[in-house]
């Protein structure tokens, strides 16, 4: 049988490490209070007051000793747990994060350096090994001057393509000390293929392995070994690049960036909210809130959209049968928040079956450049004009003196979150 | 602003956070813990509270300034002044690691531990 490994000559091969902060938020805060981050029980949770409020990050310890970890709410939380609770510090995670990255940016170019997350950086050092060493050298050396200056453990999964890097790290690396692992071709039948669960395979969702499944693959293995052409048949190119990827093979090249096509760039906004939402008023305020944000960001890059969707996500979604909905509509090319209220207020209206929510989200795609009016059959020129001059004033006045100086009369409704998340970075205490 | 009105205006700062967060709550613990922070360059004082047998504990950042000693006196001098918990202090060249040497109490009463020890 021949194999996708069978012809090395077409297999990509880089130095490539995929590094990661361990516990990052939680790890800041623990260096703060002056405790080592292996050793602190700290967990950063957000909007602590409310008993909604949201673990974004916890200690190894917490997460080993309670199973605390992201998503954990605050009522989860109980009085016998030895946790010490801190305030997320968004501003501060962000500049720590340039400085981390500045680090790595100190051995391979800017090319071969793709920051994936906040906490997880790509680099390529195929072409650094002359000046600073091996893989293995770099990889210590990094880890070293990241602890050295900011007190954070870093992890470091080594590969010969992004993919097997990334999977070194999430499935080795951040295991045990030295915080290091190499997954190459050679071992993918000892690493990948031992991968019990799909899910935890990374690009393969809970859905997708359940699709898997029930054509008869139920590990990494069986996708390996399963008919190409099938996957083709079931999956599309995801099939193919799933197949790939069973075998470690990963041709991106973090020179390549993905840069998305000026018609697929949009602007959206999205809240997981502190409670479930039962009552249509209060989804339609917080919907009407972050329609206002995104009508916002779109004047202020000068642009405007004709396609708006909304996202509603259930607190149920057992119950309900699934997990949410959304819908999208076009309209004429607008940035006006009126517009963009009332659209996504008939979408919302136009689906919801009455199930509570938890999560909302609205979208405006198909931007172009606001340079010219659509004006309406249904309204007179003069006020459309008058409109636009309010939106724009309002966001002067929001500029100058924050977005709590101005807010429209709906924010002082129950269920209206913009009055206190104004100031919040990422939704989180800044 | 020159530096004596940013000062008051710190230790105000300071103040009314303390003020915030220390609600004299019934059967709650409160304690101060101060960081010499020479990673970030500053010192930090944060308030500790914690519910009389429980082991959950929250603390809040009060005040943070740039790593002066003269500044820093006089923080500690006022926060000592208006309160009278108890201060732990801490430095980040010796990172504690209060679940491993730390058997009884995790809080209260341990040295500092040197990083290179874990």
């Amino acid at each position: 049988m021949t194999t996708p490994l069978d012809d090395p000559t077409r297999l990509p091969v880089h130095d490539i490490m995929c590094i990661d902060c361990k516990s990052f938020y939680a790890s800041v805060e623990a260096i703060r209070r002056g405790i080592h981050p292996l050793a602190a029980d700290i967990a950063v949770l957000s909007k602590g007051d409310s008993p909604g409020g949201l673990v974004l990050a916890a200690s190894p310890n917490c997460k080993k000793r309670y199973h605390v970890g992201l998503s954990t709410r605050r009522f989860q939380l109980r009085d016998d747990m030895q946790v010490e609770l801190a305030e997320p510090r968004m501003a501060d995670y962000i500049r720590k994060n340039y400085g981390i990255n500045r680090i790595y940016r100190q051995f391979t170019d800017d090319a071969h350096w793709y920051p994936y997350s906040i906490d997880e950086s790509f680099i390529d050092v195929t072409h650094s090994h002359n000046l600073f060493g091996s893989n293995e050298e770099i990889a210590t050396q990094i880890q070293k001057k990241v602890f050295d200056q900011f007190g954070i453990i870093t992890t470091v999964g080594i590969g010969q393509n992004p993919l097997l890097a990334k999977l070194a790290l999430d499935n080795e690396a951040k295991k045990s000390t030295p915080w290091q692992a190499t997954w190459t071709y050679d071992r993918v039948p000892e690493t990948i293929w031992k991968l019990d669960d799909l899910a935890d395979f990374w690009s393969i969702g809970s859905r997708t392995a359940k699709k898997l499944n029930a054509i008869g693959i139920h590990n990494l293995y069986d996708l390996a070994h399963a008919d190409r052409a099938l996957l083709h048949q079931r999956f599309g190119v995801i099939g193919d690049a799933m197949y790939f990827h069973a075998w470690g093979i990963d041709y991106s090249d973090l020179t390549r960036r993905y840069l998305p096509r000026s018609e697929n760039k949009g602007y959206g906004n999205s809240q997981v909210l502190m409670r479930d939402y039962t009552q249509p008023r209060e989804i339609e305020v917080v919907l009407s809130e972050i329609a206002d944000q995104v009508a916002g960001r779109l004047r202020h890059h000068q642009v405007q959209g004709e396609v708006i969707s909304v996202g509603i996500g259930y607190a149920d979604a057992e119950e309900a049968g699934n997990s949410g909905f959304g819908a999208q509509m076009k309209i004429d090319p607008t940035n006006r928040t009126d517009d963009l209220i009332r659209a996504a207020r008939f979408l919302f209206h136009s689906k919801w079956n009455g199930h509570a929510v938890r999560n909302v989200s609205v979208r405006v795609n198909r931007i172009s450049q606001a340079s010219t009016m659509q004006l309406s059959l249904f309204e007179s020129a003069e006020k459309e004009e008058a409109n636009v001059l309010l939106d724009q004033t309002i966001d002067k006045i929001r500029q100058l003196y924050g977005y709590k100086a101005i807010v429209r009369g709906y924010s002082k409704e129950n269920g209206a979150t913009a009055i206190d998340r104004a100031g919040l970075v990422g939704g989180h205490h800044g | 602003m020159d530096k004596e009105t940013e000062l008051r205006l710190g230790i105000k700062s300071m103040l009314s956070q303390y003020d915030h967060y220390f609600t004299r709550a019934p059967h709650t613990r409160y304690w101060l813990v101060v960081v010499d922070n020479h990673f970030e360059n500053c010192y930090s004082f944060f308030i500790y509270t914690q519910r009389f047998k429980a082991k959950l504990v929250k603390s809040y950042e009060i005040a943070c300034f740039k790593r002066d000693k003269s500044l820093y006196k006089h923080y500690l001098s006022s926060v000592k002044q208006h309160s009278n918990l108890n201060i732990e202090y801490r430095d980040t060249r010796h990172l504690i690691c209060p679940d491993k040497y730390i058997q009884k109490d995790p809080i209260h009463g341990h040295g500092a531990i040197p990083t290179s020890a874990t």
